[in-house]
C-alpha cells in the first residue's frame, strides 16, 4: 500500500477513532508522512462497527 | 418529557396481572408457569409452585370448592373449564408420602403464637415457621387440623399437615385450654379460634402488649379465605417484627380484598386448539389451559417481538435508558426500531398507544445529546434537499386569485415515480378551478428523527405556503404526508388524493386500465395498505372502489394496514428489524402474478425491491403503471425530485430517463466513472450515494489524496460525509499517456470502474 501523495509505503499505526464523545484505537496502515489512514473492509464492517453499536447504547 | 410520565403510557396494560382463575382465588399462585411446568411434564417443579400458595396441598385439594373453575376463560366460552384441581392433584400424588425438603433457616429471636390449630392458625404458624420464628401453636383439641363439614377424615388432616410441618421447627401445644392472653409468652399472637371462637377481647387479652391478629372462620371468613388470613397474618407478623416498633400492645387488621375477576380476559381472543398428541409426560388436561394473557400488541409488532418486550417492561426500560448519564442504555435499539405503524395501539383493548410513547422517547433521546446523529443522518439531509431550492416549489395556476385545491405529492412519489406527480397532478386539473401544487416534504422525517424544532419549522413552512395560495383544500397522495400533515395542521381541510379522485369521477375513465392486456377482472390485485392509513379508513375504500371501477379484482377487500419497514426510519439503526417488517408484509406476495397495488410509494418501493410486482395505485388509476418496474437507485431519486420540479415549472419534460440523461450531460468530457449495478444495490443498502463515490473519486483523482494496492492494482480513496466515512476502491483504466503516468492521475477519457464502496462512522484521527 502505497500513499500516492507522498509516494511513500504505509505503515502500521496504532490510530485512534472518535464516536460520540468516545474513543477506540485499532492499528491501521498510516502514511509516514502526511498521516493519511487505510481502513480496510474487514475492519470497517467488523471491530468498528461491532464497538460503534456498542457505543451507541452507552 | 419528566420520566415518570413514561409509566403512564402503559398504566393499563394488563399484560401479566392474574388470570380470571387466580383473580377469583384466595390462595393464587402463578397459574401460568404451573401450567407451563404441567404441559412439560415437570410435575415437581409444579408442585414447589403450589405448595408455596397452598401451604398443605394434599388437604387444601381436597377441600377447595373449585372457585377457579367457574371464573375459567375456556369454561365461559362454552369449551369446559381447565380442571385446574386434577392438575394440582397429580402433584400432590406424585409427592404422596413423601417427606417435605427442609431448609436451613436462621432462627429469629422475636416468638410468636397461634391460638387455634384450624387451617388459618396452622397456615400462619408454618409460614412464620418459615420465616424463622419460634412459634407455638395452642389447640384444646387433640388433632390439629379443624373441623369440616363434609365428612373428610380429621385423622388424614392430621396425619398430612404433621408431615408437612417435618420442614419447618413449630412446638403443638395440644389439648390446651387458653384462657387468657396473659399466659402466653410471645410478641406476636395470630387468634384463629374458628367459629364461635374466643375472640380474646377486652379481659380475656389480658395485660398482652405484643402484636394482635385475628383471623379465619372467628372473622367470619370461609374455608380458603381462612387460610390466605393465616398467611397474610404471618407476613403481617414478620413485616412488623422487622420494622422498630414501640413496645405496647398493637392490633393490626387483615384485609379481605374483593376478588373478582379482570373482565377484560374475556374479550380477548384465544386459540382453542390443542395438541392432537400430548408430549409422553405431559398432563393432558394442562394443555386445554390457554395459559391466558393478553399479548395483543405483541402478536402483531416485530419490535417487540425482537425485544420480548410488552409495554410495561418497555416502559420501565426506556425510563432507565433516559436516565442522564448512563453508562449502558439497553432500551436504544427500541428507541430507534419503532416503525410508529400504530398496529400495538389498533391491537391493544386498552388502545396504549406504544408508538407515542416510543417516538416521545426517541425525541427525549435526541434531545438529551445522546442519540447518534447516524441514525437519522441520511434521512435528514435527504429532507433538507427536498426542501432546498433544488427540489422545493410552490406553484399556484392563477397566482391573482386563491386556488381552489393544492396538491402535495409528497417528496417519495416525486423521487420514485416522478412523472406519477405530474400525472396524477394532470388529472387533478380536470376537477379544479385553479389548482395549486407543492413540492416539498411533510416534515416527517424530521419528527421521525425526533427533531421537534425542526418539524415545527417545517409546519410553518407549509403553513406560510398554504396561505399564500389563499388557503385551498389540501390534497395528498401520500398517506404518511395525510396523517402527519392532519395532526399538524388541524385547520386545513385535508383529503387523500384517492377520497378526492373517488369524488371526482372526472379525473379518470372508470375503464380497465391494468394495461396487462387481460380481460376486465381476470387482473388479480393485493392492495397494500400503509400503516399511515390506519387513521384515515376511508381512503383504503377510496382505492378499493377506484381499482374496483378500474377493472381490477381485488382479493382482499378488507383492509390490511401494516408497515413495509419504512416508517420511523428505523433502518439505520436496527436494520435487521426493518427487514423482518418488509419481509413480513410481502411474504404472500413476492414472486407471485398478483399485483401489489400500493398507495404509499414507500410500500411500493419496498416491496418491489423484494421481488413482488408492485405498483403505484396512481398509475394504475392513470394506466401508466409498468409491470416489475424496480425501484430507482438513491442518486436517482435526488435527480427524480430536481426533475419534477422542473416540469412543474414548465423547464423540461419529466421521468427518470431524462434525470440519467441530464446526468450522463453534466459528467460530459469527464472520467467516465463506472459502479456495477451489483454494488449500487450495495451502496444503496448502506445509504451511500452514486454522487458521493464520484465525488471522492474526483477528490482523489484532482488531489492525489488516495491510497495505491500495488498488489492488486487498484486506488482508494475516503472522505468523511455528515456522520460517516465513506470509502471507494476503483481501478483505472487507459491511463497511458506519459503525464498520467507522470502525475499518478487518471487521464480525462479513462474509465474508473469503481469495485467496491463501504463506509463506518467512527470518525479517524488522520494528520501527521
Amino acid at each position: 500500500m502505497k500513499c500516492c501523495k507522498c509516494n511513500v509505503e504505509m505503515v502500521e499505526k496504532k490510530t485512534t477513532f472518535d464516536y460520540l464523545g468516545h474513543e477506540a484505537s485499532y492499528p491501521v496502515l498510516r502514511c509516514p508522512v502526511c498521516g493519511q489512514a487505510y481502513v480496510p473492509e474487514e475492519l470497517a464492517a467488523g471491530k468498528i462497527a461491532d464497538v460503534e453499536k456498542l457505543l451507541e447504547e452507552k | 418529557m419528566e420520566l415518570a410520565e413514561y409509566s403512564v403510557f402503559s398504566d393499563r396494560c394488563f399484560r401479566d396481572t392474574p388470570p380470571p382463575c387466580a383473580a377469583v382465588c384466595p390462595l393464587a399462585y402463578d397459574v401460568r408457569e404451573f401450567i407451563r411446568l404441567m404441559q412439560k411434564g415437570s410435575v415437581r417443579s409444579a408442585y414447589k409452585i403450589i405448595r408455596n400458595s397452598l401451604i398443605f396441598p394434599s388437604v387444601i385439594t381436597k377441600i377447595c370448592p373449585g372457585t377457579c373453575q367457574n371464573a375459567c376463560v375456556r369454561g365461559r366460552i362454552g369449551d369446559g373449564s381447565v380442571d385446574l384441581r386434577s392438575l394440582e392433584q397429580i402433584c400432590v400424588d406424585k409427592m404422596a408420602g413423601k417427606d417435605p425438603e427442609r431448609y436451613n433457616i436462621p432462627r429469629k429471636q422475636n416468638r410468636a403464637a397461634v391460638i387455634g390449630a384450624g387451617l388459618s392458625g396452622l397456615a400462619c404458624a408454618y409460614r412464620l415457621a418459615s420465616f424463622g420464628y419460634p412459634v407455638t401453636v395452642y389447640e384444646r383439641d387433640s388433632l390439629i387440623g379443624g373441623r369440616f363439614e363434609d365428612g373428610i377424615d380429621r385423622q388424614w388432616v392430621h396425619d398430612e399437615i404433621t408431615r408437612e410441618f417435618k420442614a419447618v421447627k413449630c412446638d403443638f401445644s395440644m389439648e390446651t385450654e387458653i384462657g387468657s392472653l396473659a399466659d402466653i409468652s410471645a410478641e406476636a399472637v395470630y387468634i384463629a379460634t374458628g367459629k364461635d371462637g374466643v375472640p380474646f377481647r377486652d379481659e380475656a387479652s389480658g395485660a398482652f402488649s405484643g402484636i394482635l391478629l385475628r383471623g379465619g372462620a372467628l372473622t367470619g371468613a370461609d374455608t380458603m379465605e381462612s387460610v390466605r388470613m393465616g398467611l397474610s397474618a404471618a407476613e403481617a407478623i414478620n413485616n412488623r417484627l422487622l420494622t422498630s416498633r414501640e413496645a405496647g400492645r398493637e392490633e393490626l387488621e387483615i384485609a379481605v380484598p374483593e376478588r373478582s375477576a379482570d373482565r377484560r380476559y374475556y374479550d380477548l381472543s384465544y386459540d382453542l386448539g390443542v395438541p392432537e398428541e400430548i408430549p409422553e409426560k405431559g398432563a393432558a388436561e394442562a394443555f386445554r389451559c390457554m395459559r391466558c394473557n393478553c399479548s395483543a400488541c405483541y402478536d402483531v409488532c416485530p419490535l417487540m417481538e425482537k425485544h420480548r418486550q410488552y409495554p410495561k417492561k418497555i416502559t420501565s426500560e426506556i425510563i432507565v435508558t433516559l436516565k442522564p448519564n448512563k453508562s449502558k442504555r439497553t432500551a436504544v435499539r427500541m428507541l430507534m426500531g419503532c416503525t410508529e405503524c400504530g398496529a400495538c395501539r389498533e391491537a391493544c383493548p386498552e388502545k396504549i398507544d406504544m408508538g407515542k410513547c416510543l417516538q416521545e422517547a426517541r425525541s427525549d433521546f435526541y434531545e438529551s445529546g445522546a442519540m447518534s446523529p447516524a441514525f437519522h443522518d441520511y434521512w435528514l439531509q435527504d429532507m433538507a434537499f427536498c426542501e432546498s431550492e433544488e427540489a422545493r416549489i410552490l406553484q399556484i395556476g392563477d397566482e391573482s386569485r386563491p386556488a381552489d385545491v393544492l396538491f402535495f405529492p409528497g417528496c417519495q412519489l416525486s423521487a420514485s415515480l416522478p412523472e406519477y406527480t405530474a400525472a396524477a397532478y394532470g388529472a387533478l386539473k380536470k376537477a379544479c378551478d385553479n389548482p395549486a401544487m407543492l413540492l416539498a416534504c411533510c416534515g416527517v422525517p424530521a419528527k421521525w428523527a425526533g427533531h421537534r424544532q425542526e418539524y415545527e419549522e417545517i409546519r410553518k413552512q407549509i403553513t406560510a405556503d398554504w396561505e399564500r395560495a389563499g388557503r385551498p383544500t389540501v390534497v395528498t397522495a401520500c398517506p404518511s404526508c395525510l396523517e402527519s400533515m392532519k395532526t399538524l395542521h388541524p385547520d386545513m381541510k385535508i383529503l387523500s388524493y384517492y377520497r378526492f379522485m373517488e369524488q371526482h369521477p372526472e379525473m379518470s375513465g372508470g375503464k380497465n386500465l391494468s394495461g396487462s392486456g387481460k380481460a376486465a377482472g381476470s387482473v388479480k390485485v393485493k392492495v397494500i395498505d400503509p400503516c399511515s392509513g390506519v387513521s384515515e379508513p376511508e381512503m383504503a375504500s377510496s382505492v378499493r372502489k377506484l381499482l374496483t371501477d378500474a377493472g381490477y379484482d381485488i382479493i382482499n377487500p378488507e383492509p390490511e394496514f401494516a408497515c413495509c419497514g419504512f416508517g420511523g426510519h428505523i433502518y439505520n439503526a436496527v436494520p435487521a428489524l426493518h427487514d423482518t417488517f418488509a419481509a413480513r408484509r410481502t411474504e404472500d406476495i413476492e414472486d407471485t402474478d398478483v399485483i401489489a397495488a400500493a398507495y404509499c410509494a414507500n410500500c411500493r418501493d419496498i416491496l418491489a425491491y423484494r421481488g413482488a410486482d408492485a405498483r403505484h395505485v396512481i398509475g394504475m388509476l392513470l394506466g401508466i403503471s409498468e409491470e416489475r418496474r424496480r425501484p430507482p437507485e438513491l442518486s436517482i431519486r435526488r435527480e427524480n425530485r430536481r426533475i419534477a420540479k422542473k416540469d412543474l415549472a414548465g423547464e423540461n419534460a419529466s421521468g427518470s430517463e431524462e434525470a440519467q440523461t441530464e446526468k450522463t450531460e453534466k459528467q460530459g468530457g469527464m472520467t467516465e466513472i463506472r459502479i456495477p449495478e451489483k454494488l449500487i444495490d450495495k451502496m444503496d443498502r448502506e445509504l451511500i450515494l452514486r454522487e458521493q463515490a464520484e465525488e471522492i473519486i474526483r477528490d482523489a483523482e484532482a488531489s492525489g489524496n488516495k491510497i495505491f494496492d500495488e498488489k492488486d492494482n487498484r486506488y482508494i480513496a475516503h472522505r468523511k460525509f455528515g456522520t460517516v466515512t465513506i470509502w471507494v476502491v476503483y481501478t483505472v483504466e487507459n491511463t497511458v499517456s506519459a503525464a498520467a503516468e507522470l502525475s499518478g492521475k487518471a487521464d480525462p477519457g479513462s474509465v474508473i470502474t469503481v469495485e467496491n464502496v463501504y463506509c463506518h462512522r467512527m470518525e479517524i484521527r488522520e494528520g501527521p
